[in-house]
């Protein structure tokens, strides 16, 4: 085993040699993963979901070996039997939970607020569990946040939230603005304000309490910066709306203009109708295209918010989604999902990390060498298998 | 050992070593001797040496680096995957090396995605109504109540107009029912009337035990017992619990589909639409069917001739010529949709006409029109009809 004293990164303060640009890589194939998803899928079934901690497992493996920044990849070596353990706990409370309702219904009433209190302890299990069990270059990751900031965050900041809500509905009443105006005006506060506040902290959160080795990751962001990113994507939202209703109202009248012609000329409402299904056909594409644009928007700024303005140690990160390649990857991954009844969705997960990998990058200034492992103990896998049943995903 | 003796390609494997106390990534080698003992070796000097059988070595998994982990916590990691499989076939076999051949082999992949289709397709045709079924068993009548009602309450807001059949014509029908009525009293069945305005000659079967039928639908007759014949169809829907099965199924569906496409936006919502529209169809049309045979049942058992419902159902599907014009109607009330159908004509005598026999022809509808492409067309639109092909309903009966 080497001895060699590893120097700390924040040692060397006063040289800056040149930057330079690690890339990040993904090798993952689709049809490979294909047929790893698809055994995953058929060896749970056949075992009555005991096999899924172990696909859980292989899945994210996957993702993370084929992932590669200078030369080396990523690990995710989770325990699928602690997976599973954490499961069978979180399987056994709802049981629990559902049977205590059936006893006593009033109980029963009690219970989803139970989950209001726990979902916060979920999610920072949960980001306990996985950061623990990722790794590059044989240093495992680590997350810090605890219970009561989690709770803060999670809990508090939607609850101040549903307030704020609450106030600004007051607000708008005593004003007497006409209904119409006063819900707009009552959304518009609620989308640049409040919820900017809560993804502020939310990502504050997750990036701030998490580590690499010893080093902390840093955000740098700023709440003008969250309120920018909202401001942007409803402003884009409310004007392709705009814009599609125009096109929809000019083409619409063109082609049933056409339409109540041809009905006139002796056709059937049966014949006019089958006319009519390409027309439909191609509206339901462009109006796909147009609803995912919104969603292209909200992810290429806030990924690229959230990466540009993160650091560790003296590296940082640069992200540079662009709205329409992101939109045209869901989209066809949408279309090519729907079209093969799920079989694409293998592929299309591969083209979302490989498209993540291709805009990501590292900007380094010294060697990815020197980064300090931790010495910690266990943890314990109920959280990540609820943070997982609820399908919880947080970026980074 | 002679280090040398290890130069063979076979016994070697090239990679990186990570030490495990930092981020430092050095090259280095790995090599095997036959009695399965490895020897790292970074920069020809050789850091540590351990039996094969003390290494923690990841599983295959495609083409992604192969980890073999030293218990003192150092990884050696390398993309010969190959070599390391020969090693592992040799010296530490792996009961789990089945999953990588599995997901390598494509009769294996090929069964997986067959036999996962299949049981899919079991799910949604088979498992899932028997599990709708089940759970509509058990919910309670108030359940039952309560949908009726709301649906009544939604019909007519919407759809329907008081009946404005005379208090005397009502009686009479309600009269003839009563033999009827009065032979399943488990079911609380109640015979409504209305106007049905644009949705015409036709009767409706709630959860709650409602029967409604419309005014179009008592004027389309020719004899009463071809609207105790329809009754017996409706008794058929309520006896089997139909609509809350059916609206047990769809929740159940949806939820499946949500449980499922989890991570799909609301745009996909969009296509999935459509196959559960059909699913939906398929399902009906099955529980119409179903009602025929409880009617027809009871025709025979009440000595009530089984042609009088066939009659009066073929006659239903000619008085869609009776139907008033809805894009006249609609253009004048561009501005409130819901207006549309108080302002419908209220007009039985078409249908009356029909009832005596007399033919009624749509103003645009041409003697001698394209015959065949116009039932090619309808073939196709059956398919997405709640009510089988009335030509093969009729069938049923004169069998």
């Amino acid at each position: 085993m080497t001895t060699d004293p590893t120097q700390s990164v924040s040692n060397n303060p006063s040289f800056q040699p040149p930057r330079k640009n690690l890339e990040f890589k993904f090798h993952g194939k689709g049809f490979e993963y294909f047929r790893i998803w698809i055994v995953n899928i058929l060896l749970s079934i056949l075992t009555l979901g005991i096999y899924s901690a172990w696909a859980k497992v292989r899945n994210k493996q996957y993702f993370y070996g084929n992932t590669e920044l200078d030369g080396a990849s990523f690990t995710y070596d989770a325990k699928p039997l602690k997976i599973l353990k954490g499961r069978m706990i979180a399987l056994g409370f709802i049981a629990f939970l559902s049977f205590i309702s059936t006893v006593n219904p009033f109980l029963g009433i009690l219970v989803p607020l139970a989950f209001i209190p726990m979902t916060p302890f979920f999610i920072q299990r949960s980001l306990m569990f996985n950061a623990r069990y990722s790794s590059y270059r044989n240093v495992r990751f680590g997350f810090t946040g605890n219970m009561k900031d989690s709770m803060k965050v999670f809990a508090g900041w939607p609850l101040v939230m549903i307030v704020g809500l609450v106030l600004i509905a007051l607000l708008l009443g005593v004003l007497g603005l006409p209904e119409g105006v006063a819900g707009g005006v009552g959304f518009i506060l609620y989308m640049i304000v409040l919820v900017p506040v809560m993804f502020y902290q939310f990502k504050h959160f997750v990036i701030d309490n998490s580590l690499y080795g010893t080093e902390k990751f840093v955000l740098r962001a700023r709440l003008a910066d969250f309120v920018v990113v909202f401001l942007q994507t409803f402003g884009m939202a409310f004007l392709i709306l705009f814009l599609t209703m125009l096109g929809a109202q000019l083409l619409g009248s063109s082609a049933f203009g056409n339409l109540e012609i041809l009905m006139q000329d002796e056709m059937s409402p049966e014949e006019a109708g089958l006319l009519l299904l390409p027309l439909v056909a191609v509206f339901m594409v462009a109006g796909l295209f147009i609803a995912v644009l919104p969603y292209a928007f909200y992810v290429s700024w806030m990924n690229n918010l959230v990466f540009n303005k993160s650091s560790l140690a003296d590296f940082e990160f640069r992200a540079s989604f662009t709205v329409l390649s992101y939109a045209r990857m869901h989209f066809v991954n949408i279309v090519m999902t729907v079209l093969t009844l799920g079989l694409f969705t293998p592929f299309a997960k591969v083209r979302i990390a490989r498209y993540k990998a291709e805009h990501t990058q590292v900007l380094a200034r010294t060697s990815l060498d020197q980064f300090v492992a931790r010495q910690e103990q266990e943890v314990g896998a109920l959280g990540e298998a609820v943070g997982d049943f609820y399908d919880l995903d947080f970026g980074i | 050992m002679n280090p040398s003796s290890f130069a063979t390609d076979a016994s070697r494997v090239i990679g990186h070593w990570y030490d495990g106390i930092s981020s430092r990534q050095q090259d280095a080698s790995l090599s095997i001797d036959p009695q399965g003992c490895v020897r790292i070796e970074v920069e020809g000097q050789t850091l540590l040496t351990c039996p094969l059988t003390a290494l923690e070595i990841s599983a295959r998994l495609g083409n992604t680096p192969r980890a073999l982990i030293f218990p003192e916590g150092g990884r050696f990691e390398t993309r010969d995957n190959e070599r390391i499989d020969q090693w592992l076939a040799r010296w530490k076999p792996s009961p789990w090396a089945w999953v990588h051949h599995w997901e390598s082999a494509w009769q294996y992949v090929l069964a997986s995605v067959v036999l996962i289709g299949l049981l899919t397709w079991w799910v949604i045709v088979e498992g899932l109504p028997m599990a709708a079924d089940k759970v509509a068993e058990v919910l309670p009548e108030s359940v039952g109540e309560m949908l009726g009602e709301q649906s009544m309450q939604i019909l007519d807001e919407y759809y329907f107009r008081p009946s404005r059949l005379t208090e005397a014509e009502r009686q009479r029908v309600q009269t003839h029912f009563q033999r009827a009525l009065d032979s399943f009293p488990e079911l609380k069945l109640r015979v409504q009337f209305r106007d049905g305005g644009l949705i015409g000659a036709n009767a409706f079967a709630l959860p709650d035990g409602s029967i409604v039928f419309t005014d179009q639908i008592v004027a389309l007759a020719a004899h009463d017992d071809e609207l105790l014949a329809i009754l017996a169809h409706e008794i058929g829907h309520v006896a089997e619990n139909h609509s809350l099965r059916m609206v047990v199924r769809n929740s159940l569906l949806g939820f499946l589909l949500l449980a499922v496409t989890g991570d799909a936006t609301i745009s996909s919502d969009l296509l999935l639409a459509a196959p559960l529209f059909m699913l939906e169809m398929s399902h009906s049309r099955n529980y119409e069917a179903s009602a025929d045979d409880f009617a027809l049942a009871w025709l025979r058992l009440n000595a009530v001739r089984p042609d009088h419902f066939t009659n009066l159902l073929a006659r239903i599907e000619q008085s869609e010529a009776c139907l008033p014009d809805l894009p006249a109607a609609k253009e004048e009330n561009d501005e409130k949709e819901v207006d549309i159908k108080a302002e419908l004509p209220y007009d039985l005598s078409c249908y009356q006409a029909l009832a005596r026999g007399e033919k009624v022809m749509q103003d645009e509808e041409v003697e001698g029109a394209d015959s065949e492409s116009e039932s090619k067309s309808h073939k196709i639109w059956s398919y997405l009809s709640s009510h089988p092909q009335t030509e093969e309903r009729l069938k049923r009966f004169r069998d």
